[in-house]
């Protein structure tokens, strides 16, 4: 499988220069970060368009609908040499990420705080080990697909994005982010440049993904929960629950953690914020799984990622 | 349209010219002429086009061969020492852990980068870090049980070049 269309390549020295580029550009160009997921759709429409409007199988024509916008690139932006792009800084209570960090790098990063540990769970769980060496956080949220493992965290740790054109900068929350499947808010000419989690003490989060293996896997349902625990009462003070693959979005579920607020992290009280969660799922049936299946999975999941959490946030170890 | 990217490809300096549509894998086999490459699924799944950019095992399919400019390839061409085998292509030919061959290439580049990064993985840690090279034809055990036998103390003399 090869990319047949030719397009131009060009290597943005700075911010500056790739802004500048798809300010001329708009839809026409293509954002490159770790290419697990462009490089992929340009072949993939290569594919389509050697087979002359031929119907493809499913799974891949699935794939093809990808990048709405997009259908070939006519210049690719190479964001590798953009420093301020790359790296982790972890202050005392936020934690900011660029988006060309690597899943590898987030997961393997123990300066994270217990706060972050569902994206940490994310990071090491998105894709393969060889393709986490590559794929980007910016990538896997600013695709916007409905099961992207850090999509769905950035969502529970109550994350926002900022992005930048040569028009200015704005932040947008990771819950008013996405739009639908493969779409967001943002514009064609923006480009992600900083993701940005709160982090404090007490709080936990964790990650937790059903799927038919346990490598290289799109999820199947994905659940992220992130909780906050009061220094005296030991109460939980806040909560956040996001839940991928089960909407056409990533989602949260937001009577399910207000649910929680106030009472103590026992199993009772988090089975009961699951079976709300379950509630607010809506998913489909498609060739991955049932909707019936999917909602099960849900409550589960949701369950075992708030006790994480918890634990977590009480400075112990989730389990995976 | 070409562009030039120029790069270290088995320890060698090398410069190709070639369209923003290639990949590396494609710049390897094709250009370079290092069929020990093998492109399998094309799009990331199958492991088989492994190699090390900058140390680090990736798919070279899925990776622009212009984004490699400046950057440092090591491919399964480049893993012997002339006529002799690397250690973890002895192990490999020792448990029989090769069939058909196709993934190969791609299962030792990781397992070099897995050794180079942590001389004595657990066999766990060995299957976790080979999770994304598929093999359709040994079943693992018997890639898994080599890689492990590189482990005990007979780590190969480049096996510390980071």
């Amino acid at each position: 499988m090869r990319i047949v269309n030719e397009f131009e390549y060009a290597r943005a020295s700075s911010l500056k220069e790739a802004l500048s580029i798809l300010a001329r550009r708009g839809k026409a160009a293509a954002p490159l970060a770790g290419g697990t997921d462009l490089v992929v759709n340009m072949k993939y429409r290569s594919m389509l368009q050697l087979a002359g409007g031929a119907k493809p199988p499913p799974d891949r024509f699935e794939a093809t609908k990808r990048f709405p916008a997009i259908q070939h690139p006519e210049v690719v932006v190479s964001l590798r040499d953009i420093e301020e792009l790359h790296g982790i800084t972890t202050g005392s209570d936020r934690v900011a990420v660029g988006p060309l960090t690597t899943m590898a790098e987030i997961a393997a990063n123990e300066e994270l705080p217990p706060a972050l540990g569902a994206l940490r769970d994310a990071a090491g769980i998105m894709g393969s080990p060889i393709i986490r060496n590559r794929a980007t956080f910016g990538g896997n949220v600013i695709n916007a697909r409905p099961a992207a493992d850090s999509a769905v965290s950035l969502l529970a740790l109550g994350g926002r994005l900022e992005l930048a054109s040569t028009s200015g900068r704005r932040w947008v929350n990771a819950e008013d982010f996405f739009t639908g499947p493969g779409t967001s808010v943002r514009r064609a000419e923006e480009l992600l440049v900083t993701l940005e989690m709160p982090c404090g003490p007490g709080q936990g989060s964790a990650y937790l993904r059903q799927g038919t293996r346990r490598q290289l896997e799109i999820a199947l349902v994905g659940a992220a929960a992130w909780v906050e625990i009061a220094p005296g009462s030991g109460e939980i003070s806040a909560a956040r629950i996001a839940l991928g693959a089960v909407a056409p979005t990533p989602v949260t579920a937001p009577r399910a953690a207000q649910a929680l607020v106030g009472k103590p992290p026992d199993a009772d009280n988090l089975s009961e914020a699951a079976r709300t969660a379950r509630e607010e799922a809506k998913p489909i049936d498609d060739f991955r799984g049932s909707a019936a299946y999917r909602l099960e999975v849900a409550e589960v999941l949701v369950q075992r990622a708030l006790t994480n959490a918890v634990s977590r946030a009480g400075g112990k170890e989730g389990q995976p | 349209m070409k562009h030039k990217v120029s790069l270290t490809v088995n320890g060698k300096a090398v410069e190709v010219s070639l369209s923003a549509n290639r990949t590396l894998a494609e710049m390897l086999r094709e250009d370079l002429r290092l069929t020990g490459v093998k492109q399998g699924c094309g799009e990331g799944e199958c492991g088989a086009c492994t190699v090390l950019l900058d140390g680090k095992p990736v798919s070279s399919c899925l990776v622009l061969a212009l984004e490699c400019d400046g950057s440092k390839v090591d491919t399964i061409e480049g893993l012997a020492r002339g006529n002799e085998l690397h250690p973890l292509q002895q192990a490999f030919v020792k448990h029989g852990a090769i069939q058909c061959g196709f993934c190969t290439p791609g299962m030792l580049m990781t397992a070099k980068a897995l050794l180079d990064n942590e001389p004595r993985p657990s066999a766990e840690r060995v299957r976790e870090a080979l999770s994304g090279n598929l093999c359709r034809c040994t079943g693992y055990q018997k890639i898994v049980d080599a890689v492990v036998d590189c482990t005990g103390g007979e780590k190969s003399e480049d096996g510390g070049d980071k």
